[in-house]
């Protein structure tokens, strides 16, 4: 049942700022809370999972999930939020959520994320606190250490 | 020797609030936690529960979405545990890391009468 790894490095912590980006450049900056509660849920089903038994590919078993759920997201909700057209069709959808996730595509989005973040309407503190908890994945503990 | 269920409850507050990082941490604790009692033959088996789910009642009429119990209460998984008797069972949860997030650990002997 268990092989006897740990998940070493900071897998959780960079690949969760990037599943963001992606989920966030799909369902817009205005469906924020949701991308986050999709990427969360996906992570608290890693560790739920996980603790038992490893995946052969972790990175890889992230980032099927957080599709899955952002894909079950779009078919369930897509009356109530505003969306692509692309995302909205059975024939594309599939295809729209993959491009996201393509390794170029994230770091576009993560650059997106992050012009994004330096909104006027945010003091400076306020715009680096996003940034650090949601593209870099610190703790409020950790974030609170830089200020 | 006897044979014990775990029941883990009552993390998932704690662990969506956590980094990235603590809830790696955490999950890393669980495999070191498991792997040990694996090593010492205690490990006979266990699985994740997802968090959701039917419940079935009124002789089969009534099916409600999700597990019996709300939140905290929810089983998030188990282990079948190999142990001298219920104290030893005991003293081998001690150490599970469902305590630092405020879980809990129910610990039942498997009837052989």
């Amino acid at each position: 049942m268990l092989q006897s790894d740990e998940i070493t490095g900071n897998l959780f912590r960079e690949e969760s700022g990037k599943l963001l980006a992606s989920v966030i450049h799909l369902l817009g900056a205005a469906n924020l809370e949701i991308a986050e509660d999709i990427v969360q849920d996906t992570m608290m089903a890693a560790v739920n999972q996980w603790r038992f038994q490893l995946p052969e590919n972790p990175r890889a078993w992230l980032y099927r999930v957080v599709k899955n759920k952002t894909i079950d997201f779009i078919r369930q909700k897509k009356k109530l939020v505003e969306l692509s057209p692309l995302l909205l069709s059975e024939w594309t959808i599939g295809s729209e959520v993959e491009k996201s996730f393509s390794d170029k595509e994230i770091k576009d989005n993560q650059l997106r994320m992050m012009f994004a973040s330096c909104h006027p309407d945010l003091a400076q503190p306020a715009q680096i606190t996003f940034m650090l908890k949601t593209l870099c994945g610190l703790s409020a503990k950790e974030i609170s250490r830089v200020f | 020797m006897a044979e014990f269920l775990f029941l883990f409850r009552g993390v998932e507050d704690m662990v969506s609030q956590a980094s990235p990082t603590e809830m790696q941490q955490h999950m890393n604790k669980w495999r070191v936690w498991m792997e040990e009692l694996a090593a010492k033959g205690n490990l006979l088996g266990g699985q994740p529960l997802e968090l959701s789910g039917k419940v079935i009642s009124n002789k089969g009429e009534m099916v409600t979405d999700g597990p019996f119990a709300e939140g905290p209460e929810i089983v998030s998984g188990y282990l079948i545990i190999h142990a001298a008797g219920i104290d030893a069972a005991v003293e081998l949860s001690k150490a599970c890391p469902v305590f630092e997030m405020n879980g809990n650990v129910e610990v039942r002997p498997i009837q052989n009468m």
